[in-house]
């Protein structure tokens, strides 16, 4: 029986309300604990710690239906994976070697004991006695990815209520194991970081870890040809320093032959697109001048800019297509590496960027500071 | 590839990227996702090789597998261009549109899709889906709301419109595929050929067995007389011709295959 065809997800069958209705999982011990036993030992410390990418049995009928031109599967494969190999370029702050992230998770210090999946109980430090197989932890991270990746593509903030709700279930006390461990899973396999947004409620978004690129790929994709009016715009509030005002942001549209009113053949309605689509994908904020009459409205940068964007690299960009060098902007330059430090330091602790980049601002270089 | 000898399995921020696109686009056809790949190198690692396509998927495939995800590669049903999707494998249901659709919107998707299996063409007429929407679950449904709403499936590449007719888009066959085959196990069919789903193809009149028109081209390869591979009986559909390459160029295979459509059950 293969794991796949065991899991059973009903969503939306009748009269289910929530968007994933877990069935029970049945364990299958005997399987995997076949499939540990033919694993290589050689990245052995680093198993049990992103534990699904590697101690989840790669069973024999995993891909239930074989398609005729599907890649080939090679149910025998182990997993040797050693992200210090090779040329990866993975984020200090969110991914650890394999020896500094497997210390906190197992216990034992040799390969071999780690592997097995039925001794769990002792090698886990957790507050709570009871631990979980192996292989109901791995179903479930599997889950969390999974319910973590829609929440990326839909660029939605989560709960750790929700979370809760929707996946973990009754596996509660296991939610900080699981979520640590779905977390390195998307940041290894899809350079993806779920990072928190508000430490009172909890929530989290999850952002990319490799910067946006500006130049489109494609000709009829949605998501990349946005980027060139973001990075505009973006620009411009770095440049003010912290925000913009919403004429301003017209008149430079317009030269780039955007005008509010009128459909742009490749971003649409503008006006829709940067003060409802950009906003709710958290890149802006859309805001009424404090006290202004009539209403007149600024952009701000918005957290997800915050969490995804470089300035560093605007800041190159905008260097570059004024044909200089970032140091041709001290004050800029200067906030561009505050703000790489920053990163740096912070690591994968939370951070509450916007607090940050208020108080960066505030010295920031601009006179002509947010609408007369 | 042994267990042991894996030199395959180390995720750069080539793959991660490649990643996070293809499931931002949902489906992409062959020469995008060389493109889309191509773009990653560029962004990433520059001076590398290009590794090639199916050596690069299966290295993404293999640390994806134990979180049940697959880059999974599929063939249009009606021209026989390979696409790819993100999938997950554990998943029997239509969770993937959950998160863009209400729950009467979902509901008329999953009565289209059903009477796309029903039916004997693989196409369900727009009239007999819109008849369906006082039986909807969830906030009531206009019929005018209905063809806005199916015409959203068709942009978000879920279902393809043909002359007021839908069917499964490519990409639905791919991430719905285990869903389809538990939900309507007497209903679906099965290609001859491949044992894959089946929703378009040609059927022998005889016997009933049913086959893709990508796998009848490739079958009938330059037969002159095609017979049935199940009962021998002379196959009375016309054999498609597909060259995926040449398609893309020319505009006029395009028009030969309309007249080869399903429509020959």
């Amino acid at each position: 029986m293969s794991h796949a065809s065991k899991r059973r997800r009903c969503v939306l069958e009748e009269g289910s309300e929530t968007q994933s209705v877990l069935a029970v999982v049945e364990e299958d011990t005997s399987s995997s604990s076949t499939c540990s036993s033919s694993f290589p030992s050689s990245s052995s410390s680093s198993s049990s710690s992103f534990c699904p990418l590697i101690l989840s049995s790669p069973e024999e009928e995993l891909n239930v239906i074989p398609g005729p031109l599907g890649p080939p599967q090679d149910p025998s494969q182990g997993l040797s994976q050693d992200p210090s190999q090779g040329p990866s370029q993975n984020p200090p702050s969110s991914f650890l070697s394999p020896t500094a992230v497997a210390s906190p998770m197992s216990q034992s210090e040799d390969g071999s004991s780690s592997q097995k999946e039925e001794s769990l109980s002792t090698s886990e430090a957790l507050p709570n006695a009871e631990s979980l197989p192996r292989n109901v932890i791995n179903d479930k991270v599997a889950d969390l990815v999974e319910f973590l990746l829609l929440k990326y593509r839909t660029k939605e903030l989560t709960t750790k209520a929700e979370m809760l709700n929707v996946v973990i279930q009754d596996y509660q006390d296991h939610f900080p194991e699981i979520f640590r461990e779905a977390s390195e899973c998307l940041q290894l396999a899809f350079g993806v970081d779920v990072k928190e947004v508000d430490p009172s409620d909890d929530s989290y978004v999850l952002v990319t870890t490799l910067g946006l690129t500006c130049d489109g790929m494609m000709s009829d994709g949605e998501t990349m040809p946005k980027n060139g009016i973001l990075i505009v715009i973006l620009s411009m509030i770095f440049m003010e320093g912290d925000c913009v005002s919403e004429e301003k942001v017209w008149e430079v549209l317009n030269v780039m032959g955007v005008y509010d009113g009128t459909d742009h053949f490749i971003y649409g309605e503008p006006r829709e697109l940067i003060t409802r689509v950009l906003v709710q994908e958290q890149y802006f904020e859309y805001r009424q001048v404090p006290n202004s009459d009539p209403a007149r409205y600024e952009f701000l940068w918005g957290p997800r800019a915050h969490a995804e964007i470089c300035k560093m690299t605007l800041l190159e960009f905008l260097a570059k297509i004024s044909g200089s060098d970032p140091r041709a902007f001290p004050l800029w330059y200067e906030e561009a590496l505050r703000q790489q430090e920053e990163r740096a330091q912070s690591g994968i602790t939370t951070t509450d960027d916007t607090s940050a980049m208020a108080s960066e601002s505030s010295s920031a270089p601009s006179s002509s500071f947010c609408p007369e | 590839m042994q267990g042991n000898t894996r030199r395959t399995g180390i995720m750069t921020d080539v793959h991660r990227r490649f990643l996070q696109l293809l499931m931002t686009h949902g489906v992409l056809e062959e020469c995008d996702v060389k493109r889309l790949q191509k773009h990653c190198y560029k962004v990433h690692d520059c001076n590398a090789t290009i590794e090639k396509l199916e050596d690069f998927i299966n290295n993404i495939n293999s640390v994806l597998e134990s979180l049940y995800i697959e880059i999974k590669k599929g063939v249009t049903e009606d021209d026989g261009r390979p696409i790819y999707a993100l999938v997950n494998l554990a998943t029997t249901s239509i969770s993937k549109m959950a998160s863009d659709f209400a729950e009467n919107e979902l509901d008329l998707f999953r009565k289209a899709l059903e009477l796309i299996i029903d039916s004997d063409t693989g196409f369900a007429s727009s009239t007999n889906i819109l008849n369906l929407v006082d039986q909807l679950k969830g906030k009531k449904m206009r019929k005018k709301e209905a063809e806005h709403v199916l015409q959203k499936f068709v942009q978000s590449k879920w279902l393809i419109e043909k002359e007021g007719e839908f069917t499964l888009h490519g990409r639905a066959i791919l991430e719905m595929d285990q869903y389809i085959r538990e939900t309507y196990p007497d209903a679906v069919k099965v290609c001859n050929i491949c044992r894959s789903l089946l929703i378009q193809g040609q059927s022998c009149e005889t016997c009933g067995i049913r086959m893709h028109l990508p796998c009848v081209a490739k079958y009938f390869q330059s037969n002159s007389e095609p017979h049935c591979p199940h009962c021998n009986d002379y196959w009375p559909h016309e054999v498609p011709v597909f060259d995926p390459e040449k398609e893309r160029e020319t505009g006029m295979s395009r028009s030969n295959k309309r007249s080869l459509r399903s429509r020959q059950h």
